[in-house]
């Protein structure tokens, strides 16, 4: 019985291409649902095709095809790599993605660093500090949440960017010119760690372990580093999937008002004018990285949580 | 202000610019922002006036002949692209060529120059240009970035690529494109070599700026965030409420120009009830308040339109008394047409039918101020019992309901240089289906005359009395509704010198310089 993790690897990694597979499926029948002609993607907004550059087009884009038939051969494409071109841009998607993913990654990653160290800073200063601290804290968490994000960003600019002149607006200026739209993406994913991780130890604090290493005489914020924590860390770690949701979707604002490159704003643009193979590859890459993201936490989870693994897998995977 | 001295080289200029094209070819893009950056890179054979005549550019000279479908132009010498080849006959003939093969798929650049039929190299500095009828904008057409010229050697190597923009797009232009980022900026250098600028242009050598670079900025609180904070020196489209702003700005200056054309115009369907009878046209019509409306929607900052045309179009004629309204008269012809009752909301009813029309637009098409405005025209026609539905739509809905003429007005503006705009929007042979834009569906035999003539005769004095006709029939029928004479509004810090602007009114970048430190 050796093939206990890899059999649940292998079974959780096709469940995973389902997953990538059916989400790009409802998109493109999505896409098509939504009404208008794919021909007036490919000539645009603001030109009224002539009868004969519509045929030209509508022969060349295979669009007289039945559907059944544009998505065999869109996803038979796709199994062989070939994510197609953009009908907006006239470039094949990879090279419009190319240059987008980098940024949108960068802020996405540097997001998720401010927002952790905050979460964790708030968490481990407030829990279970009594009730006019637990009470600022929550106030401090829900206004995070809350507050919109197109406002938080464009008072950020103004102050810091236009009244005090500390960092530029966006562009390739390194590091300097990534702070304020990864502040801004961060504050709303802040906020819902922060309680969430809080909440956690508050609960692992007043477990009766807490009070046996308390008893040995350990201090306090040792306790809450090494030991609280790794409890609170759970259930912060199983909204990882929702992280990448929600910092796609702050991207497509955040991108906007500091006029970053980025994915979210290629998205945006692709979906208003029907760019079906630019919006699919969007999808099928924000699928699969949520997917991948799900894969490891359920991978790690248990490694984390005694209560979880069974004797068995442990072995083997210490064997 | 500091000195002005002679013109300095040497600086990077920096523009925020409200939008960003999709495809940097002009030859296949329509966007006005593709030709309007692009004018950095591509020439064209000659350049239109603020008046409407023609200078020399590319071409030194020309003739028409008697008959007006042959023209023939003496091409300058020693002028050459970017990337070493010269600029001869065969170059313009492989443009001219593409640009009308389909296979290009141009979606304005072709329809500029429709009776095109072919060029003839006469000689290396010698071009002879078929047309299948004669064709009075043809001219102007030549004078826009659409029919500049790429590099016979890009054409041949990578047509496709044009679009993409970047090091592949050569020209002989003052700049050359190095290259850009989606969603953040274009960047452009000096070329060097350039000594060959459209006769009367303020400066005639290279450019005198190292670099220009366009910052990608759709939000406009934050362009003009960046001109005030210094990180950028020019920017385009300046939103009217923040004029002020920069006005009170003592490093800033504000430059208004009046682009030709048409501006923000509603047009109404006249094949369609209740638009098809021309006395709730021109009740609409008397009932637009638009001196009040586009006191609160621009701040007092546009002045109603007087025509269809925008009075920076060659051929413009007002046809006043459209600024306040009366709403007797609108009263009066209304009842005339048989809608003489009104129900509980106040709407004007015939037979129990309320009279209602739909206006819809697409929120991405529209920016705010527009939105604003179908606001104030909704409240107008309210006002005299017309019930305006606002139906907002996706764009890949709104173009096939739009193409159908499934609507009673729809709303946008065309700038041109060239008052044969209005066959395109007028002519009864322009519809939607057939590559035009006639939003209005009119199909009215003496306008099509006068258009028809107007486009075929050469003579600029008789041209502007047909379009003077035109304009006041348009008025008379009631087919659009102007609104307010268009401004493209630029800011600018003082220490940006020798900004000229084009017929069009785009910016020219070729002979700005930067005063003082740097």
């Amino acid at each position: 019985m050796r093939s206990g993790v890899p059999r649940y690897v292998l079974r959780r990694g096709i469940a995973a291409l389902a997953v990538v597979w059916g989400s790009v499926t409802v998109a493109f029948v999505a896409l098509h649902l939504i009404g208008g002609s794919p021909v007036d993607a490919v000539v645009g907004p603001t030109v009224s095709a002539t009868p004969g550059l519509r045929q030209q087009i509508i022969r060349a884009y295979g669009f007289d095809r039945p559907l059944v038939v544009q998505y065999g051969v869109w996803l038979g494409k796709l199994l062989t790599g070939d994510l197609g071109y953009s009908y907006q841009l006239n470039e094949p998607v990879p090279r419009v993605l190319a240059d987008q993913l980098g940024p949108t990654c960068q802020l996405a990653l540097a997001a998720v660093g401010v927002a952790v160290v905050v979460a964790l800073a708030t968490a481990l200063l407030a829990a279970g500090r009594g009730r006019v601290v637990t009470a600022v804290a929550a106030a401090g968490e829900m206004a995070a949440v809350s507050v919109p994000q197109f406002w938080f960003g464009l008072l950020a600019l103004s102050a810091v960017s236009f009244r005090w002149r500390l960092l530029p607006i966006a562009g390739d200026q390194g590091v300097a010119s990534l702070v304020l739209p990864a502040v801004t993406l961060a504050v709303p994913v802040a906020g819902t760690l922060a309680q969430v991780v809080r909440a956690g130890l508050e609960e692992a604090l007043a477990q009766p372990f807490a009070l046996t290493v308390r008893a040995r005489g350990v201090r306090e914020s040792a306790l809450r580093v090494r030991h609280a924590l790794r409890h609170a860390a759970l259930p912060a770690l199983n909204l990882a999937g929702w992280l990448a949701g929600s910092l796609l979707s702050g991207a497509v604002l955040v991108e906007t008002v500091f006029a970053r490159p980025g994915v979210g704003r290629v998205l945006i643009t692709a979906v208003t004018a029907k760019d079906t193979p630019v919006v699919m590859a969007v999808v099928m890459l924000s699928a699969t990285t949520f997917t991948v993201i799900n894969l490891l936490v359920d991978l790690v989870v248990p490694l984390l949580d005694p209560r979880l693994r069974d004797g068995r897998a442990t072995k083997e995977a210490r064997a | 202000m500091g000195p002005s001295g002679p013109p300095r080289a040497g600086g990077t200029l920096t523009v925020a610019a409200d939008k960003e094209p999709d495809c940097y070819d002009p030859q296949v893009s329509p966007a006005d922002v593709t030709a309007s950056l692009m004018r950095n890179v591509y020439d064209s054979l000659i350049a239109q006036r603020p008046d409407g005549s023609f200078a020399p550019w590319l071409a030194t000279g020309w003739k028409v002949s008697g008959d007006g479908t042959v023209y023939t132009f003496r091409l300058r010498r020693g002028v050459t692209f970017t990337d070493g080849t010269p600029f001869d006959a065969t170059a313009v003939k492989v443009n001219l060529d593409r640009v009308a093969a389909p296979a290009t798929k141009s979606e304005y650049a072709a329809a500029l120059i429709e009776p095109y039929r072919s060029t003839t190299v006469v000689d290396r500095h010698t071009v002879r240009i078929r047309l299948s009828r004669p064709f009075a904008p043809f001219l102007s057409a030549l004078s826009t970035t659409y029919l500049g010229f790429h590099s016979p050697r890009s054409l041949h190597a990578a047509p496709g690529a044009l679009c993409a923009g970047g090091p592949s797009a050569v020209g002989t232009g003052p700049f050359r494109f190095v290259s850009h980022t989606k969603g953040l900026q274009a960047e452009f250098v000096r070329n060097p070599r350039y000594a060959w600028a459209p006769q009367g242009a303020g400066h005639q050598g290279p450019a005198y700026l190292d670099t220009l670079v366009y910052r990608f900025l759709p939000v406009g609180f934050v362009r003009i965030g960046a001109l005030l904070s210094g990180q950028a020196e020019v920017a385009d489209g300046v939103p009217p409420q923040h004029t002020r702003t920069v006005r009170a700005d003592r490093r800033m200056r504000l430059i208004g120009q009046v682009p030709p054309g048409v501006g923000y115009t509603y047009f109404l369907n006249t094949r369609r009830a209740p638009f098809a009878d021309r006395r709730i046209r021109l009740a609409a019509a008397c009932a637009l308040d638009r001196h009040t409306l586009l006191e609160s929607v621009y701040f007092g900052q546009r002045r109603p339109a007087d025509s269809v045309l925008s009075p920076a179009t060659p051929g413009h004629h007002p046809s006043p008394g459209a600024e306040r309204p009366d709403r007797a008269r609108a009263d009066r012809l209304l009842d005339a047409a048989g809608w003489d009752h009104r129900d509980q909301e106040g709407y004007r009813t015939w037979h129990g039918h309320r009279l209602s029309v739909d206006l819809p637009f697409v929120a991405d098409f529209t920016p705010p101020e527009q939105r604003t405005l179908d606001e104030g025209v909704r409240a107008d026609l309210g006002k005299v019992g017309i019930e305006v539905r606002l139906i907002r739509l996706a764009a890949n809905d709104f173009l096939p309901r739009r193409n159908a003429g499934r609507y009673d007005m729809v709303a946008f503006r065309w700038p041109a240089a060239d008052a044969d705009v209005l066959r395109t929007l007028f002519g009864s042979g322009q519809t939607f289906t057939q590559g035009g834009y006639n939003a209005s569906r009119t199909s009215d035999p003496a306008l099509d005359g006068w258009l028809r003539s107007a486009s075929t005769v050469g003579d600029r004095a008789r041209r502007d009395v047909l379009y003077a006709r035109i304009q006041r029939r348009i008025a008379a029928q009631g087919y659009a509704l102007p609104t307010a004479v268009d401004r493209r509004v630029v800011g600018a810090h003082r220490r940006v010198r020798g900004l000229a602007f084009d017929a069009h009114a785009w910016p020219l970048y070729q002979g700005v310089w930067l005063a003082g430190a740097r």
